[in-house]
């Protein structure tokens, strides 16, 4: 009793969940109120994936320990969010055949998803500009729908 | 025979049905075959594209595929030979021919049922008429005929005297025509020469029903061009078609000016230049495109130390600084390049060079690309003759004809690079040639032998290539030379083909003359040479025959030495087994 | 959805050209087209318009908004307004770019016309994204995009539905039975 000890999230959650409280969970210092600070000062500059590649998710698991300060944490995560929205958007929209690498150093893993999905749009839209869009072709429904009644036909 | 009207008679005919298409592999044949293509996309014609680049892959082809067709398009080929004969073909099927190859084989001119020439006819075609060199069978028949009545009873005689009179008579007719027939048919087979672009030939036809586009202009540019680089036409010829082309240019390409109306940038547009003739300078620097084209090379003999210094006053007497000179061309002073045409030509005729601009085309679309004619053509050969990788034939045929078209601009730059290298093993080969004394004069000719090992040989094995370097090899001999007798023989060259089979490719070109008619004498000379040895003719090349044959290089070179030879020449290739 | 599948849908829309054949009234499953007389305008679908003229078959007459000036003045209007004003056709930007790359002969001041269109579209695209960043920093539940094409929606759409859902998680976490779902993600 007393002691510190470093376990994983799930074997924390599992040691917490049954309601009879053995541990209890202090919060990683990236969402302490020191920390807190940062991101409300500016949340854009802060290299989210050096502090913990999965921030957000992270933060969210860490609202299960019924700490005091739960209800801050959860506005600061959404809060950086939507700071950094803007950025991820126009980044992510923009960039156009260069090495995005540069672009995503600083991005959690979430934030790297959308980003993804941003450049995933530019591309598609760019690849089509140039007509080297793909062949489109039809759906898979139609091509069962069309396979079953040549089966039925055999039959 | 040959067809006057090509829409009714070709076009028509062949747009509701399979075709095959037979395609040389030159520069013309492609973009003919690319203008065909194109009407046959707006038709929905089915075709299939079999490249054939000698007699051999002809017949194999059209061993392969007769079954599945009746109508088949030959394109540069086919014309000087006999062709249902060659190919031992069905009764039903029914050939085009487009072809640049002359003298026509007669046989072709008078079939009336398979064999459809789409030629133009206003070339002087010079064709014996029918009568002078067939006659119908039954004339033997009858004759024979004659001689059986011999055995008859003499009361018949006075009319048996008559007969023998008769038979005298129509025997020594039939010596005298048989005599003439002989001397018209050597009159017409002896030089071989080349027509009327195919391109053009097949441009007509798609203006004839409206269907011609730019694209299909600028196809048959580059298809003259062709016949102009690789010295297949008079300069004459190249002239007037030119001047039919331009006709056709300013019809499509009125509207560049049109403030109102004008054209979008990426639309193409053909404009008639009058550049200069150095080879591909837009893409490399005018110091390199200088040193590699052969006018200026020879004019200037650069392998000499001499002509080096003589190119440094050269460029000093244009006033342009050797830095600009060196860089890219594309990256060349502004303000140097504004003028640059009419300083360099003015420079050139204090030096001698009275043709360094020609009448030729070029297009541009977009904001950077802009080609001229004659570099298309080098680049285009280049990639069809690529020995670089090893990929078949038809690989680099189909790449070629990739080039053709606008859309594949990185095949078309990476000609244009293969093209550069060529065109300095070119020189290289030449120079070489020309110090180490290995050009020889056999007396009526001039004799060439590239020795296995000699660097860049493989690039050699090629038709087109060959041809062009013995081009530029005669040219420059004959700036070099002291001998004015030279200057007015043709040239035979020869290069190893295959290694592993032993084999020789040949060629040989007309001597190199203002007055020069190209047509070419050595075709029948090579086929004279294999006869007189007992080897076993090889058809290559669609240029001439040739044979496998011992010793074949010695009689050749006895038999041109009998038969004093001063005219002209065209290409002709053979494998030579030693 | 693929850019490629915008176009398909934008292929339908009709276009009229000027054909230089001769045809009777095809019938197909999408409407009868036809007939086809030699100069006599007809309305068809862009792909087939498309298709006559890569085989030379006819002439495109260019939508009446395809003029410099009317494009000028969309542009203009577009620029002014802080909304999303109309634009002339819903698929503007798939016609443009079909009828310029394949027909480019036959519209005049093509280039012109290439710039403006892509103007006006850059226009659009940066006022999409500035509603979106006003959109998530107001934390608003819904927005009216109205007057937008299917292909501005198609570049821009699952970056910011990606980017909805998940601060959709994260503002559930505010509410505090919101902590017990949040165990599943």
């Amino acid at each position: 009793q007393g002691t510190k000890l470093e376990l994983p999230l799930w074997l924390a959650k599992g040691l917490y969940n049954n309601k009879q409280k053995i541990l209890s969970v202090e919060l990683p210092t990236v969402y302490k109120e020191s920390w807190r600070t940062v991101f409300s000062a500016d949340a854009n500059v802060v290299d989210l994936h050096k502090l913990g590649p999965y921030y957000y998710a992270f933060g969210s698991q860490m609202l299960n320990f019924d700490s005091p300060e739960n209800a801050e944490l959860a506005q600061t995560i959404l809060q950086t969010f939507i700071s950094r929205f803007r950025r991820i958007m126009d980044s992510s929209q923009n960039a156009f055949n260069e090495d995005t690498s540069a672009l995503v150093a600083r991005l959690d893993e979430t934030e790297r998803g959308l980003f993804q999905a941003g450049q995933k749009g530019l591309n598609d839209f760019q690849s089509w500009e140039m007509g080297q869009a793909s062949q489109i072709t039809a759906s898979s429904l139609v091509q069962n729908y069309r396979k079953r009644k040549h089966s039925e036909l055999d039959a | 025979m040959f067809l006057t009207d090509f829409r009714k008679e070709f076009y028509e005919v062949v747009v509701n049905q399979r075709v095959l298409l037979l395609v040389a592999a030159d520069v013309d044949a492609l973009c003919t075959c690319k203008i065909l293509q194109a009407l046959f996309h707006c038709d929905h014609v089915q075709y299939t594209l079999v490249p054939v680049s000698g007699w051999q892959e002809l017949e194999t082809a059209f061993l392969e595929h007769k079954d599945q067709f009746q109508y088949f398009v030959l394109i540069n080929c086919g014309a000087n030979i006999d062709l249902l004969d060659v190919l031992q073909s069905e009764e039903d099927a029914i050939f085009f021919v487009c072809d640049t190859h002359r003298p026509i084989n007669l046989v072709n001119v008078y079939n009336e049922t398979q064999i459809k020439l789409l030629v133009k006819q206003d070339d002087d075609l010079e064709i014996p008429a029918y009568d002078d060199v067939f006659r119908e069978e039954e004339e033997e028949e009858e004759d024979s005929g004659h001689e059986s009545d011999g055995s008859e009873p003499s009361g018949k005689r006075r009319r048996f005297e008559e007969d023998i009179m008769e038979r005298t008579m129509k025997r020594r007719q039939r010596r005298e025509w048989e005599a003439r027939r002989q001397e018209i048919l050597f009159d017409y087979e002896q030089y071989e020469y080349h027509g009327t672009s195919s391109a053009m030939v097949m441009f007509d036809l798609a203006w004839l029903m409206s269907k011609d586009l730019n694209d299909m202009l600028w196809w048959s540019i580059i298809g003259l061009t062709d016949q102009w680089v690789q010295d297949k036409i008079t300069q004459m010829k190249y002239v007037t078609d030119v001047g039919t082309l331009q006709r056709h240019v300013s019809r499509h390409n009125h509207r560049n000016g049109d403030e109102e109306n004008s054209l979008s940038i990426d639309c193409m547009r053909i404009a008639f230049e009058y550049d200069l003739c150095l080879a591909l300078y837009q893409h490399w620097s005018l110091y390199e495109s200088l040193c590699n084209t052969s006018y200026t090379s020879a004019s200037f003999k650069l392998w000499s130390v001499q002509g080096q210094k003589k190119l440094q006053e050269f460029l000093a007497d244009m006033g342009l600084p050797l830095k600009q000179v060196k860089q890219k061309f594309n990256s060349m002073d502004i303000s140097l390049k504004e003028n640059l045409r009419e300083m360099i030509e003015e420079s050139a005729n204090k030096f001698g060079m009275k043709d360094l601009r020609v009448q030729t085309f070029s297009i541009h679309f977009g904001f950077k690309h802009k080609f001229l004619a004659s570099d298309m053509v080098h680049a285009v050969a280049a990639l069809m003759e690529n020995t670089e990788k090893d990929d078949s034939g038809t690989d680099n045929f189909i790449k070629a004809l990739d080039s053709l078209s606008r859309s594949n601009l990185d095949k078309l730059h990476q000609g244009l690079e293969l093209a550069k290298k060529q065109l300095c093993a070119i020189q290289q080969t030449v120079a070489s040639c020309i110090c180490t004394n290995l050009v020889i004069n056999q007396g009526p000719f001039l004799y060439c032998y590239l020795m296995e090992g000699t660097p860049d040989v493989k690039l050699f094995s090629k038709p087109m290539s060959l041809r062009l370097l013995s081009k530029y090899l005669l040219r420059s001999f004959i700036c070099s030379t002291k001998n004015k007798r030279c200057r007015l023989l043709p040239m035979v060259m020869a290069a190893p083909m295959d290694l592993e089979q032993g084999t020789v490719i040949m060629v040989g070109i007309p001597p190199h003359t203002e007055s020069s008619d190209k047509k070419n004498f050595f075709g029948r000379a090579f086929e004279k040479a294999a006869e007189n040895t007992n080897s076993h003719i090889l058809y290559n090349h669609f240029e001439t025959s040739s044979k496998y044959a011992a010793l074949f290089l010695c009689v050749f070179i006895c038999l041109c030495v009998l038969c004093r030879c001063g005219e002209p020449v065209n290409l002709t290739t053979l494998p030579l087994q030693r | 959805m693929e850019a490629s599948e915008v176009e398909f849908l934008a292929e339908q829309e009709p276009v009229t050209i000027i054909p230089n054949f001769s045809l009777d009234r095809i019938y197909l499953i999408g409407g009868d087209l036809g007939p086809f007389n030699p100069g006599l305008p007809v309305q068809v679908p862009l792909w087939l318009a498309i298709n006559l003229k890569q085989r030379q078959k006819c002439r495109l007459i260019p939508p009446e908004w395809m003029d410099v000036e009317k494009l000028e003045q969309i542009r203009e209007q577009e620029r002014n307004e802080a909304t999303f004003t109309p634009m002339p056709s819903p698929y503007y930007m798939e016609f443009t770019k079909l009828l310029l790359n394949y027909a480019a002969d036959n519209i005049p001041k093509a280039d012109e016309i290439r710039t403006l269109v892509k103007d006006t579209w850059d226009t659009r695209i940066a006022k999409l994204r500035l509603s979106a960043d006003s959109f998530v920093r107001q934390q608003e539940a819904h927005a009216r995009l109205d007057n937008l094409t299917l292909m501005e929606i198609n570049t821009t759409g699952p970056f910011l539905t990606q980017a909805l859902d998940h601060m959709y998680k994260l503002r559930t976490n505010l509410q505090p039975g919101g902590s017990a779902q949040s165990q599943d993600f």
